[in-house]
């Protein structure tokens, strides 16, 4: 199992700005048991990535394959091999965290037996069994991004993808988070998260994709990228990056 | 998931939207409670309230102040029943039968400030003339007239002044049979009136004239309200709430996404019909008794079988509410930019309430094949109890046809990355993409509801030029603004302002085809005119408000000929056909212009022929690559209606219209020609 995206570029038009790349010609490779992080600054392109990757978007161009299905050509079975989770994802307010779970499930093709078991096995392992039957409206921060977890995996995706997973939460519910990765990464999964925070990039990842401008500037892991620019931190190796690339688009 | 996949994912779509949906006691508790209230409001307790002023104002004296020369007059009503003779606030107790004379204005306040309900005022000698007609002195010397003043604000007062009319009438019967007696005249009793009342069998389907005229718009108007919340809500608010994003990328294809969503919406609203139909139906046996006496029809009366094709009747009515209304939330970036465009459309869905209201309007093969609107006059005449089951039947298939129009067109809603995600291409890719449906939907509504609204106000205003002016700012202006300052697409390429491929001669050719447009279009009129009812006391009507008859020609060929044969083009061969051009084959495409361009025209009897002629225009703008061969036929054509117009007032020999014929098919002859490939 491994995701690979090759040449992916979205582009985009609004009348003030004309036409522009939310990415453009992006290609890495994402191996099992492996978290590929995308860093950049905001607006670099990273959601975009994301977006078209998760089969949200459409590519203009180029394209991507979950386990060797391609995700343009065959949407709807690379679907039920990927979740996805952003900080902006919503919960259904009046349902109850139970009701969005099979819900989605359902939506996934579960069969129903299989579904109830994997529900119980989430609320427990996320720890929100006394919430399970209260209305999204009622629930915490906290219970909502274990809910929006949840739902995100209910389906046991081999492809995870977290676009800024930790971004607007309190110090445990970050931890929480990042402990969810690892755990996934541990059961051999694929992630592909996108962060703009240095500790974060440096605390989770295997390997980095620095993208800026809607290109990806510099893929492999933290030494190989330090090697690469001759920094020795993280922050200065992504600094140099984009302010290099910043410098050769002026010009 | 067991038996059909598809059906399967779309009903689970369907049952969270609605668990989702029926949870929000918030905005459904008050739209159920007004759909159930509203029968009982309207059948029960509006009426009960009249009935109950009028059964007050019954009970009670009668307050009548008696102003002018009342003397007689006072005599006359103090022994009456129900009466109680007060003096004006400004008068002394005791004072009425006495001459005094007041201004109209001061009387008028009086019953303003309610301190009399009614007053009688009688003319100066009237007691004089009262007594000498009953000594039987011939001639009276003042003509009896007496004034009843109450006022029409104050429904109490309004009862008064019809009571007193009575009062005052039997007070001159009795007053007419003591003369008889003092005159000695001897007069036969008149003979029993028989009087029966013929009505002709209903078979028990009669809905009252109240319900007739008021429950088909009011059913409309609360399945649109029970459509409108829930397609802001689920898809508009998805968007918003970001659960749009996670749903997206479940394996569902997101045309069942869509389905499952439209049914939702469709329970919704037709839950409020039904709700509302209840409560109707339900109220009716609780009517006060009252109402029978009431001189106006209040009275509701709505059998089973009435209810129930109501309720079949606006099913499909309510699948077509509940995808416009979805397709139209697609539109929306906000929730409250959606509210916005509601707001506006809650005042379209108010319009058949004018039709239900005038009474006078029934199922008629024209009103049968418009979707929508012929549903709802089908509904009125099921509860008139009038039946056309061929027309009915042909109502409920146009009906059904549209329904599935709208939702074909509306189904790929959620699949459009830039309804749904905003995400946009630049104007100039998505003309060569032929993605310009949205644009298409907005023009085509903005030209309609212009042509609807101000052309006929234009050309009621200024008569002919109003013609001119609705060319000019009906039917071109949306056009080249959409092009030239909102999409900022080259004038030139789009509008098809290009040199024909055949040429000048193409232009010739195109222009000579008049002759046989022309006879097909008299052909067709005639074909229909066998099937459809006469439109000509409307042609009568419409030369009548313009004053055709008394403009030189040059005007009317240029107004009637010349500015349709540029505007229409540009906007139909021009626009509408480069938007569509890339999205459809060319038969479709032929097919799609000539039928906009007849439903443009807003007349069923020349939707036909303008369709027809729409289609060759096509065919000549697609054969020739530009609009110039289309404009030379468009406006020849028109000329050919003015010139013939004009000079020759009787029906036309047959040869002529052969000779026209074989003339249009030589200029057919020419054009094609002309343009064949080399």
């Amino acid at each position: 199992m491994s995701l690979l995206v090759n040449g992916v570029s979205k582009r985009f038009y609004d009348k003030a700005r004309g036409e522009f790349y939310g990415c453009r010609e992006i290609s890495f490779e994402v191996k099992p048991g492996e978290v590929y992080g995308l860093l950049g600054p905001n607006g670099a392109g990273k959601t975009t990535t994301l977006r078209v990757v998760s089969t949200i978007y459409s590519p203009t161009a180029g394209g991507a394959s979950i386990n060797g299905v391609d995700i343009v050509r065959d949407p709807q079975t690379a679907r039920k091999m990927l979740g996805f989770l952003s900080s902006t994802s919503g919960l259904y307010e009046r349902l109850t965290a139970r009701e969005i779970l099979t819900y989605f499930g359902r939506l996934c093709d579960m069969p129903q037996d299989v579904l109830n078991k994997r529900i119980e096995s989430l609320i427990d392992a996320l720890e929100f069994r006394s919430y399970a039957d209260t209305r999204v409206a009622k629930l915490s921060q906290g219970t909502r991004q274990k809910v929006s977890i949840a739902r995100s995996i209910i389906h046991d995706p081999l492809l995870m993808i977290l676009d800024e997973p930790s971004t607007g939460l309190d110090v445990l519910a970050a931890y929480a988070m990042h402990e969810f990765v690892r755990q996934e990464r541990a059961d051999g999964k694929c992630i592909l998260l996108s962060t703009h925070t240095m500790s974060e990039a440096e605390k989770l990842c295997d390997r980095l994709g620095i993208i800026s401008e809607g290109r990806l500037l510099a893929s492999g892991t933290i030494e190989e990228l330090k090697e690469l620019t001759g920094k020795s931190n993280l922050e200065e190796v992504f600094v140099h990056l984009v302010r290099n690339a910043a410098q050769a688009a002026a010009l | 998931m067991s038996g059909n996949p598809i059906l399967s994912q779309i009903l689970l779509v369907t049952g969270k939207e609605l668990m989702d949906m029926l949870r929000d006691y918030k905005a459904l508790v008050p739209g159920v409670l007004l759909g159930l209230l509203l029968g009982p409001l309207l059948t029960c307790f509006a009426p009960q309230m009249v009935v109950g002023q009028v059964q007050k104002a019954a009970q009670e004296n009668l307050h009548v102040a008696l102003v002018g020369d009342g003397g007689q007059l006072y005599k006359m009503l103090r022994s009456s029943p129900g009466l109680k003779i007060v003096p004006l606030s400004f008068e002394a107790a005791g004072s009425s039968g006495a001459i005094n004379d007041y201004s109209e204005e001061q009387l008028l306040k009086e019953l303003e400030q309610e301190k009399v309900q009614v007053i009688v005022q009688a003319p100066t000698g009237f007691s004089a003339s009262i007594d000498g007609f009953a000594a039987g002195v011939p001639g009276p010397a003042v003509k009896p007239e007496l004034k009843i003043l109450y006022t029409g604000r104050n429904p109490e007062s309004s009862y008064a002044g019809i009571r007193m009319l009575s009062v005052l009438n039997s007070s001159k019967e009795k007053f007419m049979d003591a003369r008889i007696k003092v005159a000695g005249i001897k007069v036969e009793e008149a003979p029993v009136l028989d009087m029966k009342v013929v009505s002709p069998p209903t078979d028990g389907l009669f809905a009252s004239p109240f319900l007739a005229r008021v429950l088909s718009s009011i059913l409309v108007f609360v399945a649109f309200i029970g459509a409108i919340y829930p397609a802001i809500d689920l898809l508009t608010g998805e968007r918003e709430r970001g659960t749009l994003e996670p749903l997206v990328i479940t394996p569902v294809s997101r045309r069942c996404l869509f389905a499952g969503k439209l049914i939702s919406v469709t329970c919704i609203s037709y839950m409020f019909v039904i709700a509302n139909l209840i409560g109707f139906y339900v109220s009716q046996f609780f009517q006060p008794p009252l109402l029978d006496i009431l001189p106006f029809p209040l009275a509701a009366k709505l059998p089973l079988l009435c209810a129930v094709w109501a309720a079949l009747l606006m099913l499909p009515l309510c699948l077509s509410l509940a995808v416009s209304m979805l397709a139209l939330a697609g539109m929306a970036r906000t929730v409250q930019q959606a509210q916005g465009y509601f707001t506006s459309l809650m005042f379209v869905a108010m319009l058949p309430m004018g039709l239900g209201l005038s009474g006078d309007v029934h199922l008629n093969l024209p009103l049968s094949l418009v979707p929508f609107l012929g549903s709802l006059v089908t509904i009125n005449d099921i509860l008139e109890a009038r039946y056309n089951p061929a027309l009915m039947a042909l109502s409920v298939v146009v009906s059904l046809l549209f329904t599935v129009l709208l939702v074909l067109v509306a189904a790929p809603t959620m699949e459009r990355e830039d309804l749904m995600f905003g995400v946009e291409e630049a104007p100039a890719r998505r003309y060569e993409a032929g993605k310009f449906g949205r644009e298409l939907f907005l023009l085509c509504s903005a030209v309609f509801l212009l042509m609807f609204y101000l052309s006929q106000s234009l050309v009621v205003m200024h008569h002919i030029w109003g013609l001119l002016l609705t060319q000019i700012l009906v039917v071109f202006a949306p056009a080249f603004m959409l092009v030239y300052f909102w999409l900022k697409l080259p004038v030139r390429t789009v509008f098809g302002l290009e040199k024909p491929s055949g040429g000048v001669v193409s232009c010739l050719g195109a222009a000579l085809t008049a002759p046989l447009t022309f006879v097909a279009a008299l052909a067709i009129a005639h074909l229909q005119s066998q099937f459809l009812p006469s439109s000509k006391a409307l042609e009568k009507m419409m030369e009548q408000i313009l004053g055709l008859g008394h403009e030189p020609l040059w005007l009317l060929l240029l107004i009637v000929a010349l500015s349709p044969g540029i505007c229409e083009e540009l906007l139909f061969r021009g626009l509408i056909f480069s938007l569509l051009r890339k999205r459809l084959r060319q038969g479709q495409l032929i097919l799609a212009v000539g039928a906009l361009f007849g439903l443009f025209h807003m007349s069923v009897m020349r939707f036909l022929p303008t369709a027809i002629l729409g289609m060759l225009l096509t065919f000549i703008r697609l054969r020739s690559r530009s609009i110039y061969p289309c404009m030379c036929l468009h406006a020849a054509h028109n000329g050919m209606a003015v010139l013939l117009a004009s000079y020759v007032k009787s029906d036309l020999p047959a040869h002529y219209l052969v000779i026209a014929g074989l003339t249009g098919l030589c200029g057919l002859s020419l054009f094609l020609w002309s343009t064949r490939k080399t």
